[in-house]
């Protein structure tokens, strides 16, 4: 009897709370318009210090004429905090 | 401390470049040590992992080999390799990824890192226990839940804290907008706990009878997938790919459309592994649509990171990264191509109960998962060491030998399952004949391991040289991550 009503509960609660919290995640989003501003979000991974444009990695040697300033600049801020760290 | 005060913790997000440098730098910096627990253990089980792999691997065409301990049998080893892979490595580096990725994209810095730490601690804890649990004959027999039940508590407290802390960095983000790779990690973390905690109940603690058990158990074993590293993985593929080669994703509303199908139609799968069980018809036509159904999600995100990468696939040359991530990318797009074939119930009578089960596992966990894992982590070292990787050489024998061994295991077996499904099909064919012909296959898996733990072994050394940069006396020059200019490094940092 107590195995069936757990099971129960898991099934109901499967059933109710998981599409009720998609709907709930689903409301916020077009209320707070996370699903209006694809051209703003799509730009999320970059900002001032690693613009699009950037090749953010090339470990495995530099593209010539592609070496950025910018880059060099962030390495050396983490440097300089690691320093005082 | 509440809400509010905590946010004053956190000034408004800057704007102007030099204040986007420092932060970054601050970001990465707090995430130093948490994240580096969780890669660094999760490397550990990795090469156990593949070690207790080549060991279950050779005992398949030498049925004698290291027989004479019980706790080294092909019944134990081999779940203490799936369980050590997929809970020791695969977890560890998603959790890790998972919370630079949160960090980045919240643009806040990692706060509350006793609870990470506590977690890395609780979790390797619960994996030891459990994995010595099932080499001394405690598994639970239940697939991808093998760990005996005074094992999983412990992880499930694990898991609970970075929950909470996820929670916490969620609400006090910085940036308000959210990306899609943040959809899928919040997902993936409200996703696991409801699998993981329904299938311990409905299997350990309260077990169901007869063949619900069956049915519950491959809903778990398939959504584990689905919704614990698919959602992780894609992710990161979703992160990287754009940030690597300096461009946007192609398009936005197509990656949230394959996030919400993904949602939608996955946890419906898993009962089309009991095509042929004694199972109502319905249950398994459900799963067996709802994978077909998976065709948009996955569409959906192989249409956009391939265009995303269209014009630059030359960068693929100069980034481990994106090497590793876009072969994972592929590798996701046939393995759940695959997936889909398979669960059709005139392809899965002849594949199910074969080696073509196994490929296409490790086509999904290894090729895919376990790729983009290697490829993330290429990329969130340097920065949060702030130490180059050493030596490139043994960053390209580490994806070589990983893509060689992954084709070499991956194409022979799937075919050889094939063989084997037709061969078990035709009554005439005796069954020791079926297994006698997969040998000169199972040996080649064997092979395989070997190659993949070459590439391990590479990526271990690699990582070890980088720390010991690290951590011991340091004072050389160093090429500076990303430019190729140099500069001096701080001596003992």
């Amino acid at each position: 009897m107590l195995n069936m009503s757990l099971i129960g509960m898991i099934l109901f609660g499967s059933v109710l709370i998981l599409p009720a919290a998609a709907l709930v995640a689903l409301r916020w989003a077009g209320r707070t318009g996370q699903l209006a501003h694809a051209e703003r979000a799509a730009l999320l991974p970059f900002d001032e210090a690693e613009p699009v444009g950037l090749m953010t990695d090339k470990t495995l040697g530099v593209p010539s004429g592609a070496v950025n300033q910018a880059v060099s600049e962030v390495t050396s801020v983490n440097l300089s905090l690691n320093s005082k760290a | 401390m509440s809400v509010p005060a905590l946010k004053a913790l956190f000034p408004g997000d800057v704007q102007d470049t030099a204040g986007r440098r420092a932060q970054l730098a601050e970001i990465d910096a707090s995430c130093r040590w948490p994240v580096l627990y969780f890669f660094l253990s999760g490397l550990g089980w990795l090469l156990l992992g593949t070690l207790l792999a080549l060991v279950t691997s050779m005992k398949l065409h030498l049925p004698d080999f290291l027989a004479e301990s019980s706790w080294l049998t092909f019944g134990r080893v081999r779940p203490a390799h799936l369980n050590t892979v997929i809970y020791g490595f695969a977890s560890q580096s998603a959790i890790g990824v998972c919370i630079w990725l949160m960090c980045r994209l919240c643009r806040v810095p990692l706060m509350a890192a006793g609870i990470i730490l506590a977690a890395n601690v609780f979790w390797n804890l619960g994996l030891t226990v459990g994995v010595v649990g099932i080499l001394v004959g405690d598994s639970t027999a239940i697939e991808w839940l093998e760990m005996p039940a005074y094992a999983t508590p412990i992880l499930f407290f694990s898991y609970a804290l970075i929950a909470v802390w996820a929670i916490i960095t969620f609400r006090l983000r910085r940036e308000k907008q959210l990306y899609v790779s943040q959809w899928y990690l919040l997902a993936a973390l409200l996703w696991f706990p409801w699998l993981y905690s329904t299938a311990q109940i409905m299997l350990l603690i309260q077990p169901v009878r007869g063949v619900v058990q069956a049915a519950v158990n491959w809903w778990f074993a398939h959504n584990v997938l689905g919704l614990w590293f698919t959602p992780i993985g894609l992710a990161a593929i979703y992160y990287f790919i754009p940030k690597v080669i300096g461009r946007p994703i192609r398009s936005y509303y197509l990656s949230v459309l394959g996030f919400w199908s993904l949602a939608l139609f996955y946890n419906w799968n898993g009962l089309h592994h009991l095509v042929g069980g004694p199972l109502p018809a319905w249950m398994i036509t459900i799963s067996v649509v709802a994978s077909v159904m998976m065709l948009i999600p996955v569409i959906a995100v192989a249409i956009n990171h391939h265009y995303t990468m269209w014009g630059h696939f030359h960068k693929l040359r100069y980034s481990p990264t994106l090497r590793f991530i876009v072969v994972g990318a592929m590798c996701y797009t046939l393995t759940s191509l695959q997936g889909v074939a398979s669960a059709l119930r005139s392809v899965s009578e002849v594949t199910h109960f074969t080696h073509h089960t196994i490929a296409h596992a490790h086509l999904g966990m290894y090729g895919f998962f376990t790729m983009v894992m290697f490829g993330s982590i290429y990329y969130i070292f340097p920065r949060i060491t702030l130490r180059e990787w050493p030596s490139q050489s043994l960053i390209s024998a580490h994806f070589w030998a990983c893509l060689l061994g992954l084709v070499l295991y991956v194409v022979p077996l799937s075919y050889a399952g094939v063989l084997q499904g037709l061969a078990m099909n035709t009554a005439e064919i005796p069954f020791l004949k079926v297994v006698a012909g997969t040998l000169p296959f199972l040996q080649l898996r064997t092979l395989a391991g070997l190659i993949l733990a070459a590439g391990h072994v590479a990526f271990f050394a690699n990582i070890v040289w980088m720390l010991c940069r690290v951590l011991g006396p340091y004072q050389q020059p160093v090429r500076m991550i990303l430019t190729g200019t140099q500069q001096t490094a701080v001596a003992g940092k």
